[in-house]
């Protein structure tokens, strides 16, 4: 299975080799993110002493260090592919394949579609319970229809 | 849509590896373009047609009945 975001249109190893370069500097960012994540939550605890709910806490520090972690590994993968031309040869070829990113594109709108639906039902039974969560879910639906409008007028222009 | 490219693979004794290797994709799109599940983009048909040096007329069997046509 192919990541997501992993599309390319690399079509040799040295062009291939630049765009898994800018995937580490991401990575780097990601990590970095991951830190910060971890940093709040350990000097919220142990330095500003907040009284910040214990669950939160740990929603905060397991994200932070799988932020971390994920993308220290990530990093290694790809320096580690840097170093062996074939193996670099078939990452380009799995990522640049015609068919498996329309599999991948067909796989994501599929999970749009639910994650659509799914917000949408925990809107609708959650909100009896906690009105908020109407809202904050509405709004994330209306950032995701937002984007798709004008990403749409956007790609219409340059196709 | 059918294609001729396992035919004009055997008959340029080629692999399924060597060819997805020449035309820049993974040998499971081969067997899915031979198997006629996946539809190559025009790309990768002109890319199939130098190959075999052919027409992509003579790759990719177009029906109108099956394209509605």
């Amino acid at each position: 299975m192919k990541g997501l975001l992993c599309n390319t249109t690399a079509k040799t190893n040295e062009e291939y080799r630049q765009v898994v370069k800018v995937r580490m500097y991401r990575f780097l960012c990601l990590g970095f993110i991951g830190s910060i994540t971890l940093a709040i939550a350990l000097l919220a605890e142990f330095y500003w002493k907040l009284d910040v709910n214990e669950h939160m806490l740990g929603v905060y520090t397991g994200v932070g260090a799988g932020l971390l972690a994920a993308s220290i590994a990530l990093w290694i993968k790809n320096k580690r592919l840097l170093g062996n031309e074939e193996k670099l040869k078939e990452s380009r070829i799995s990522n640049a394949d015609e068919r498996i990113q329309e599999i991948s594109s067909r796989a994501f709108k599929m999970a749009a579609i639910v994650m659509l639906v799914a917000m949408y039902a925990v809107a609708l039974i959650g909100g009896l319970f906690y009105p908020v969560l109407v809202e904050m879910l509405l709004a994330i639906i209306s950032v995701f229809a937002f984007t798709y409008v004008v990403a749409y007028f956007a790609y219409s222009k340059r196709m | 849509m059918q294609t001729r490219i396992q035919e004009l693979r055997k008959i340029k004794k080629v692999t399924q590896n060597e060819l997805a290797d020449a035309v820049n994709v993974t040998r499971q799109t081969i067997i899915s373009l031979e198997s006629g599940r996946y539809n190559a983009s025009l790309i990768l048909a002109h890319k199939l047609a130098q190959f075999f040096e052919v027409s992509i007329e003579e790759i990719f069997i177009f029906d109108q009945e099956d394209e509605n046509l």
